[in-house]
C-alpha cells in the first residue's frame, strides 16, 4: 500500500507483495525440515515463477488499460521531502497515514477472517482433503488455497496433518503453492492500491499455478 | 530569513539532503529493527525447532485433529483469535512500516530504485520482500 502511495509501479510492488509469504526463507527452511526438501523445490519454482514472472505480465496488462482504471498517480512531494514541513509536521503526516491505513484496512481484514474461521468444515471437508485425489481435488483445493487465510508458514502444518492423515501428493502441492500466496483478506487490504482487473488476473495465476503445481506433483513426486 | 543552518554556513541542498539521509535512515532502522523482533529472531529459534522436531505446531486449520470444527460462530472465534495471536505483532509493524513509506522515504530514490515496470525493477522488489518475511 505504502509503495504504491509513492508510485513505485505495479510490478515493483505485487513482486514484493506476493515475495514476502511465497519464498519467505524462514518457511522454506520449516517446508524443508517438515515436508521435505523436494517440496522447497517445488515452492522456489512456483514461487519465482509467481513473483518475478506473473508481477511483470500482470504489469504488462496493466500498461493496455485505460488510463482512468489506473490510480491515480501522485507525483508530490513526500513529507520529508518538503521544506516547509517541520519535525511536528512530518509526524503528523506519519500519524495521519496511520490512521487511513486502521480504519481503510482493519474492520474489513476481521470480518473476512472470522467469516472464513467459520466456514473452516466447508473449505476442508474430510470428503475433499484426504479422501480425494486426482484433477478433481487439485483444483477444488487450489481454488481454496487461493481465497483462505492462514498466518506466515501456517500451509506447513496444515499440510503436515492432511498427509499425515492421507491426503495425496498432488492437492498438498496444490495448496503449498496456493495458500501463502494471496487470499481474500490479502485482497481486500491491496484493493485500493492494484487496478481491479491486475488483482483478477493475479488470482487467475495463483490458481493456474496451484493447479500445475499439483499435476506436476502427482505425476513426477511421491509421498 | 536566517535559518539556523545558514548559521551554521550549511547551504538549503546540503539541508535538504541531510533531512533524506534521515528520514531514509530511520525508515530503515524500523524496517531492521521491527523485523528482528517479529520475525528474524522468532523464525532463527523456530528453525531449530523444525530442525529437530520435524514440525511447527499444529494445523491452524484443524487442530491436532484432521476434521475442523462445525461451521458456526465457535468456529468464527476461535479461527480469528487463533490467526491473530499468530500475526497481530507482524500486522502492526506493517501498519507502522506502510505509513513509513510514503513519509519518510524520499519518493526520488524509492522511484530510482523500483520505479520502472522493468524486469530489474521487478526483481528488486521481489528480492527485498525476502527480508519481509510476512
Amino acid at each position: 500500500m505504502g509503495l504504491r502511495k509513492q508510485n513505485v509501479s505495479i510490478s515493483g510492488a505485487l513482486a514484493f507483495f506476493l515475495g514476502n509469504p511465497v519464498l519467505n526463507p524462514a518457511t522454506l527452511l520449516f517446508i524443508g525440515f517438515v515436508l521435505g526438501w523436494p517440496f522447497v523445490g517445488l515452492r522456489i519454482v512456483f514461487g519465482v515463477i509467481l513473483v518475478f514472472l506473473v508481477s511483470y505480465l500482470a504489469s504488462k496488462f496493466a500498461d493496455r488499460l485505460p488510463a482512468q482504471q489506473q490510480p491515480p498517480i501522485e507525483l508530490t512531494l513526500a513529507p520529508i521531502e518538503d521544506p516547509n514541513r517541520s519535525i511536528g509536521g512530518i509526524a503528523l503526516a506519519w500519524l495521519k497515514e496511520l490512521w487511513i491505513e486502521i480504519y481503510t484496512i482493519l474492520p474489513g481484514y476481521v470480518v473476512i477472517v472470522l467469516l472464513l474461521g467459520a466456514a473452516r468444515a466447508w473449505l476442508f471437508p474430510p470428503g475433499l482433503t484426504i479422501h480425494a485425489s486426482g484433477m478433481g481435488a487439485i483444483v477444488a483445493l487450489s481454488a481454496i488455497g487461493t481465497a483462505f487465510v492462514i498466518p506466515t508458514a501456517g500451509e506447513v502444518p496444515i499440510v503436515q496433518t492432511l498427509m499425515h492423515s492421507g491426503m495425496s501428493i498432488g492437492p498438498a502441492a496444490a495448496l503449498l503453492v496456493t495458500l501463502p500466496a494471496i487470499s481474500i483478506p490479502s485482497l481486500f487490504i491491496v484493493r485500493g492500491a492494484f487496478p481491479k482487473r491486475v488483482l483478477a488476473f493475479v488470482t487467475a495465476c495463483v490458481f493456474a499455478l496451484g493447479i500445475i503445481a499439483g499435476a506436476f506433483a502427482m505425476l513426477f513426486m511421491h509421498a | 530569513m536566517a535559518t539556523r543552518d545558514e548559521a551554521l554556513g550549511l547551504s538549503t541542498t546540503a539541508v535538504a539532503t541531510r533531512r533524506l539521509i534521515f528520514g531514509t535512515l530511520l525508515f530503515l532502522a524500523l524496517f531492521a529493527i521491527g523485523l528482528f523482533i517479529v520475525k528474524w529472531s522468532p523464525y532463527w529459534h523456530k528453525t531449530h525447532v523444525a530442525a529437530v522436531t520435524h514440525s511447527i505446531g499444529s494445523s491452524i486449520v484443524s487442530g491436532k485433529s484432521v476434521e475442523a470444527p462445525p461451521v458456526g460462530i465457535a468456529a468464527a472465534w476461535s479461527y480469528a483469535l487463533a490467526y491473530y495471536k499468530a500475526v497481530w505483532e507482524a500486522v502492526l509493524l506493517a501498519l507502522v512500516l506502510g505509513a513509513a513509506v510514503p513519509v519518510f522515504v524520499p519518493r526520488k530514490w524509492l522511484h530510482r530504485l523500483i520505479g520502472g515496470s522493468s524486469f530489474g525493477a521487478t526483481a528488486v522488489a521481489g528480492g527485498l520482500s525476502l527480508a519481509g518475511m510476512m
